[in-house]
């Protein structure tokens, strides 16, 4: 019966007009040559770019080294020099420098400061009410279903979830097979109401539907200014550009304090174009009550990344708290798998990662572990760190072996880089794999950076000649962490046989930050 | 009359006759015309085949399937877009040829088999018999998607790509496609028995 009805159907799609069977099977030319233009237009805000620097080089330059130009001969006419035409130059545009200096005078340019590669593009700003305690919950309750797509203000519209009945009926409604097939909450994690949470603070559910995002989820920033949270989260275009429109599930919590004067939630969909990085899974951020989860329970929109962090930030120092797992959808193939295989490190690879420009790079050399002895150094002194302390020593560890894993394992487990808050799963716990670690090393970076942003990317391994091994660290949006020290672990694997020739680790920050 | 503006070579050898003159060859009954689809259009029918039969060898009856329908319906039929004309006759006859079990079982195929089943519901099933009022009510349906989303919906429905083979050709994620498609089921589901309530 249904069979037929799908025969229906199936008949009725393939009646549909020419033009859409014509439109479908040139479609992938289409949307290539989208692709193409949109690239091409970033390739010409590029050039542009690149050629305003050059004038304003030139420009400098001539100004201060070159005072040849016939210009200044004209002008101040105190020397007997050039009495070719100054004024004649000016109508023939002789394609010598001609009128360059005076406006070099007046608008001397500062060194041309490429600062960053960085496009901030904001492509919109939602902005929604909070609705009222009593009539939130009647609201949640009378519109059934949450996630109605019909509905386009689901995916703009913030619900609040302050009561276990509220809870439950999330819980339901959201988290039904139907349901996350598109919107992902916690993971494969089944939340619990928390009585005792929820009597201080309230959730802030928020669907958004991002205008357009560039194949990852990058990162998302709070700003409370006192009536308005402001959410923004930004997309970092990794691979080709792709205009699409994706449901976002971001959960906020408030004490409940703040909650009662809290009368806007915004969220700001951002892209991030050209950060060279790495996708994201999940986020969690907090800032002492305040968390922000971005979760994608289908691991959707991580496809092109090249490596695989882990970061911890030390909470003890007013920073938030972050957890990062980003992985490579290209080694690991199935989604499902994604976070399993990022904890166990095996896909933990070295991308091709463009490195912006740098701006103020903080240089600190580590030691390389790669030794049970070296390990156990490291496990006792190392790592035996004074949370109270603000100094953190930048090291860099190796694993290699499935003792040292487990170790390591238990020690991540023990350690007071870790927020004591942060449990891990089950589901989180990672295997040695003994195959992979045949061959590989998993390098630890323990580090701390003032002035650090909760969002550690790696951007750039490479081997120097003098056989040290340089980890470049971008900091994304560091105005965050504006001040405050963080300290972060962040984890590379590289082949053991590329290791043997390295003589040092060095790290180094690249502040990407527009 | 749709045609491409490629004219025949003086040599006889078409790389790009257009499909006015392809349709003038079937109409005039010459053999010719079936030779000059299949260098026209052959590939792309047969990639259409390939991707709901699987089989080479099944595709390439399909296609053939296809060449013989068409001589057969053009004299009756004149169509004005001959590669979407030819499309759909391989699509069907691929999908019936799935369907009876002749071609190799594909999950992916039954995947999408069983995606579009689940657009059907009590509500709108007296609207699904109605041929007719089911054609008008996709096309309105579709004329309400964006172009990218039409894309998506028609390579998934009508050519029954795989969602990574959709995801690679607008060069996006796998998951992505699946989301927006999980989207649109709804979204038919929805239009359908709105559809279906009004008649």
């Amino acid at each position: 019966m249904n069979d037929r009805k799908t025969d229906d159907l199936l008949n009725a799609i393939g009646a549909l007009p020419d033009f859409l069977i014509d439109e479908s099977a040139e479609g992938s030319e289409e949307m290539k040559n989208r692709n193409i233009t949109k690239w091409a237009t970033v390739a010409a805000v590029f050039v542009f770019v690149a050629l305003t620097c050059v004038i304003f080089a030139i420009h400098g330059n001539s100004a201060v080294v070159t005072p040849s130009n016939t210009d200044n001969a004209a002008s101040e006419s105190e020397e007997t020099s050039a009495p070719e035409s100054d004024t004649a130059a000016e109508s023939t545009s002789a394609p010598e420098s001609t009128s360059e200096p005076e406006t070099t005078e007046t608008d001397q340019p500062e060194e041309p400061e490429i600062t960053s590669m960085i496009f901030r593009l904001r492509k919109s700003v939602i902005s929604f009410p909070v609705v009222p305690k009593s009539e939130r919950t009647k609201n949640m309750l009378a519109n059934g279903n949450l996630l109605d797509a019909e509905d386009e203000k689901t995916h703009s519209a913030v619900y609040s979830v302050h009561t276990v009945d509220d809870y439950e009926f999330l819980k339901k409604d959201l988290l039904s097979p139907e349901a996350t097939k598109d919107y992902v909450l916690f993971g494969e994690r089944s939340p619990r109401f928390d009585e005792e949470f929820f009597s201080e603070n309230t959730l802030y559910i928020s669907f958004v539907e991002a205008p357009e995002y560039g194949g990852a989820k990058a990162e998302a920033t709070i700003r409370d200014s006192g009536d308005t949270i402001e959410i923004s989260f930004g997309f970092t275009q990794f691979g080709d550009f792709t205009y699409s429109t994706e449901p976002y599930c971001i959960f906020l919590t408030v004490p409940n304090s703040r909650a009662d004067n809290l009368t806007t939630v915004d969220c700001i969909c951002e892209n991030y174009d050209h950060i060279a990085t790495v996708k994201g899974v999940v986020t969690e951020i907090s800032e002492d009550t305040t968390t922000l989860r971005l979760l994608d329970e289908e691991r959707n929109l991580f496809s092109d990344a090249g490596t695989v962090t882990l970061g911890f930030v030390d909470s003890r120092l007013k920073v938030d708290n972050a957890v990062e797992i980003v992985y490579d959808d290209r080694t690991v193939g199935n989604s499902n798998e994604h976070i399993e295989e990022a904890i166990s490190f095996r896909m933990l690879e070295m991308g091709e990662f463009k490195l912006p420009e740098t701006v103020g790079t903080v240089k600190g050399t580590g030691c390389f572990v790669d030794t049970k002895e070296g390990y156990d150094l490291m496990r006792n002194s190392e790592l035996n760190i004074n949370r109270n302390s603000t100094t953190f020593e930048r090291s860099v560890f190796g694993i290699g072996s499935a003792s040292e894993f487990a170790s390591f394992r238990k020690l991540l487990a023990d350690a007071a880089v870790i927020d004591p808050q942060y449990s891990f799963d089950d589901e989180y716990v990672a295997e040695y794999d003994e195959t992979f670690f045949k061959s590989h090393s998993l390098l630890i970076i323990y580090s701390t950076k003032s002035d650090s942003a909760y969002r550690l990317i790696p951007c750039k391994a490479e081997y120097g000649e003098d056989g040290i091994f340089t980890v470049g660290i971008c900091c994304v949006n560091p105005s965050v962490g504006l001040g405050d020290e963080a300290a972060s672990c962040i984890f590379i694997t590289v082949e053991k046989e590329e290791l043997s020739s390295c003589s040092g680790v060095s790290v180094e920050y690249v502040n990407v930050s527009a | 009359m749709k045609a491409s503006a490629e004219t025949e070579t003086e040599s006889g050898v078409t790389d790009n006759l257009s499909d006015t003159d392809i349709v003038k060859l079937y109409i005039e009954r010459q053999e010719s015309a079936i030779e000059r689809t299949d260098e026209k259009y052959g590939a792309h029918l047969r990639s259409v085949a390939r991707g709901i039969v699987g089989d080479e060898r099944d595709a390439e009856e399909c296609v053939n399937d296809t060449y013989l329908k068409a001589w057969e319906a053009v004299p009756t039929d004149q169509p004005d877009n001959l590669r979407a004309y030819l499309s759909r006759i391989v699509r069907n006859l691929a999908i019936d040829r799935y369907r009876r079990g002749a071609a190799e079982k594909r999950p992916t195929v039954t995947a999408a088999f069983d995606e579009l089943s689940d657009v059907i519901t009590d509500k709108n099933a007296e609207l699904l018999e109605d041929a007719l009022a089911l054609k008008t009510a996709l096309t309105h349906y579709m004329a309400s998607l964006s172009p990218r989303e039409r894309m998506i919906f028609m390579r998934r429905y009508f050519y029954m790509d795989e969602t990574k083979h959709i995801a690679r050709m607008l060069t996006t994620t796998d998951g992505s496609v699946r989301v927006t498609l999980a989207k649109l089921r709804r979204k038919l589901r929805a239009f359908l028995e709105k559809e279906g309530i009004e008649e």
